[in-house]
């Protein structure tokens, strides 16, 4: 008997992909601390919780990264806002995150889809978005998925299903805020951070029981009357202070400490609140069990730059002269790299990355407060500063880092650009009352003449010097990825996903995906194959420069193409129901009107 | 003056019907009269030139637009706007839908605000 190959058939075995998915198993957050080796997963937004994106494989390796091929590209669709996210994978799935908060589990080895997440979120709610509708990630943790949207709710999805297990509204997106980073999990919490730093939120990083989504603490980064620090904001001008936390933290099991970056004091304009403005523009480190801040570290106190410090902290054992130190390492918009140490947020050394930074002199040795350049400082009604170097999409703005601690070798995007400043006089603009815009100022992007836009950097930590730097004729907008075999994974502006020699930065592979790298890749081995994932879209601030090209696709790479042949046949087709029934199927003709003699004639009694 | 309340969001919202139900009240005088709906029959801003509204929409358009359409600019430069009033009171309203999503901002505010807006870009060569 001859069986016919339905859609329908199509559909309900990928939906038997589903019923596999249900029945893996939960992630437990003993999986993420120990998750150095678990060399098939990535089970958190920096694969571990200390940041470093290395991963101990081989497989692909310098002598044969340019054989890298597309497996298959699955595309996010949407509004093609941009792939900002780092994908997760589990059990061989991948959970990704898309513009418009929507979320995707994909099949790690087809590409295919298992189920997908939109949470709705109203239009009107994008008078809130400073940058576009971002998301940079989901969390994992027992059987659900967490993902937070751009009207500001946690919702926790089962990871089977993409049901919605539970869902908080974290705050009134109508006052400013939004979420766009990814939450992280932490034992049995679920954290998030909040956007919104151009519309005069106050910023705190919110952590949920993951179980019930019942809240457990919440650390305002902006301290409150009679807390220490308020005193750094002149009047009530802390209460729209900014310090958004808009990236996701890193942990540190064995201090017990959450580390949390924090964005740009609000307005931009700021004379209108002179004092070192604590803790935005910083690293806050807070009790994971209680989100008490246990010490904080400003980069930029009195930001007048809308210097974000967000790019998530990067923590690691290093000897430092001849010291074994637990530091914490960060590069900033304000274009310094810095290492602290984690435990009481010392300042152990700081390094200008972007050639002729002019905002600051340099960096006090001892303390790391930078010595500001006054000149650099615009004045409310006057004229326009500028250049500015760097300018407020910084050396780096949000994007991962990447560190191998077996070379002590740290890996970042870093660019050159510049902008202008003006302050606007103090009695145009006010407080906002409804999430208005709240910025004080004008700014205006430029390049630099001197510099290509775009650098890649490899800084050596331990010896404190930069090892190699790879320019590019656009800005990078990409995370990085480091493997054991010596391999950096990036991507840039032209859409090239590119592998790097770890220790020159020259460029091994590159692949053409069609829309600029703004997310950043991963990488796991599954059936003993090796794939690279990267995130292919443009969006986020990119969109303040360029138009096109737009896609939103993930794309999965391994050596030669990996498997010999995928699964035929599973096309992720979406089929409208009723759309295409069979010639004389039940209840879909017109009205009985079938012709004959084509071998399937109407059976009788039906329409 | 100030931007509408939540409780007036239903009154906003019931805006865009008003104006599209004038167009067409409009409209259909058009084809009766036998021809197309001319420009001359749209709505146009009855506070151009107004000194308070004027001032009153420089203080919302530096609450409410400076962030996609002055610094950066990502929406279209509004003090070089060409589209009509009613489009332009149109397009806040309800929104729009293309490269990038203009939101629709009729939820918060009324489409007196938004004259005031208009009559300011209009004003106005920068901000």
């Amino acid at each position: 008997m001859r069986t016919m190959l339905t859609i329908a058939g199509l559909a309900s075995a990928a939906r038997a992909l589903g019923i596999v998915a249900a029945e893996a198993g939960p992630v437990a957050y003993d999986d993420i601390v120990n998750g150095q080796d678990n060399t098939s997963e990535w089970l958190s937004y920096s694969r571990t919780y200390d940041g470093q994106r290395f991963v101990p494989l081989t497989q692909i390796n310098p002598t044969n990264a340019h054989r890298l091929q597309p497996v298959w590209i699955f595309p996010t669709g949407g509004e093609n806002r941009g792939l900002e996210a780092t994908p997760l994978v589990h059990e061989g799935v991948i959970y990704m995150a898309a513009d418009e908060s929507r979320v995707f589990a994909i099949d790690a080895r087809t590409g295919v889809k298992i189920w997908s997440y939109d949470p709705e979120v109203a239009e009107e709610a994008e008078r809130v978005y400073c940058c576009g509708s971002n998301n940079r990630g989901v969390a994992l943790l027992d059987d659900k998925v967490f993902v937070g949207t751009m009207d500001a709710r946690l919702v926790a999805l089962d990871k089977a299903t993409g049901k919605v297990a539970w869902e908080s509204q974290v705050i009134d997106w109508q006052q400013g805020y939004s979420i766009t980073g990814a939450p992280l999990a932490v034992k049995d919490m679920v954290l998030t951070g909040v956007a919104g730093g151009e519309f005069g939120i106050r910023g705190f990083v919110k952590a949920y029981d993951a179980e019930t989504g019942a809240e457990r603490w919440t650390a305002y980064v902006i301290p409150g009357p009679g807390e220490p620090g308020n005193d750094s904001w002149p009047g009530d001008t802390w209460e729209h202070g900014g310090g958004s936390t808009w990236t996701t933290g890193a942990f540190d099991p064995e201090l017990n400490l959450v580390y949390w970056n924090t964005g740009n004091a609000g307005p931009w304009n700021c004379q209108v609140r002179k004092g070192d403005n604590k803790w935005t523009a910083g690293t806050v480190a807070l009790d994971a069990d209680s989100g008490e801040i246990k010490w904080g570290f400003q980069y930029t106190p009195w930001d007048c730059w809308d210097y974000d410090a967000v790019s998530t902290p990067v923590l690691a054992d290093v000897a430092i002269d001849g010291q074994d130190r637990k530091v914490l390492m960060h590069h900033d918009k304000n274009g310094f790299f810095y290492v602290l140490d984690r435990a009481d947020g010392s300042f152990i050394y700081g390094a200008p990355i972007v050639p002729g930074i002019n905002w600051a002199k340099g960096l006090d040795p001892e303390t790391g407060r930078p010595i500001v350049n006054e000149e650099m400082i615009a004045a409310s009604g006057g004229p326009e500063v500028a250049p500015i170097i760097p300018s407020l999409e910084g050396a780096i703005d949000w994007q991962p880092l990447a560190f191998n601690p077996n070379t002590g070798i740290i890996y970042f995007m870093s660019n050159t650009w510049a902008m202008g400043y003006k302050f606007w006089e103090e009695d145009k603009f006010e407080k906002p009352t409804q999430g208005e815009w709240y910025l004080g100022a004008d700014y205006q992007q430029y390049l630099r003449p001197d510099l290509p836009v775009g650098a890649f950097v490899a800084w050596d930590v331990p010896n404190q010097r930069e090892l190699w730097r790879l320019t590019n004729d656009q800005p990078f907008w990409a995370g990085a990825l480091v493997t054991e075999s010596g391999l950096v994974f990036t991507g840039d502006n032209h859409g090239y996903a590119m592998a790097l020699d770890a220790h020159t930065g020259t460029p091994l592979w590159r692949f053409r995906t069609g829309s600029p790298i703004a997310g950043s890749p991963v990488t796991y081995e599954l059936d003993g194959v090796q794939y690279v994932l990267f995130p292919s879209g443009m969006g986020g601030d990119l969109t303040f420069y360029y138009t096109e090209p737009k896609a939103g696709n993930l794309i999965a790479f391994a050596i030669d193409g990996g498997p010999a042949r995928l699964p035929v046949g599973q096309a992720n087709l979406e089929v409208i129901p009723g759309s295409l029934p069979m010639v004389g199927e039940a209840g879909h003709t017109l009205g009985g009107r079938v012709m004959e003699g084509y071998g399937y004639p109407a059976k009788e009694g039906q329409e | 003056m100030y931007p509408a309340e939540r409780s007036e969001r239903r009154r906003a919202l019931a805006w865009p019907a008003v104006g599209l139900l004038a167009a067409a009240l409009f409209g259909v005088a058009a084809a009766l009269s036998g021809g197309p709906v001319r420009a001359q029959d749209e709505l146009t801003n009855p506070l151009l030139g107004d000194p308070e509204a004027i001032e009153a929409g420089e203080n919302l358009f530096r609450r409410r637009c400076v962030g996609c359409h002055w610094a950066p600019k990502r929406g279209p430069n509004l003090f070089e706007s060409e589209i009509s009033d009613e489009k332009f009171l149109e397009v806040v309203i309800n929104g729009r839908k293309r490269s990038l999503t203009m939101p629709p901002f009729g939820y918060v505010l009324s489409p007196d605000e938004v004259w005031q807006i208009h009559a300011f870009v209009k004003a106005r060569d920068r901000l």
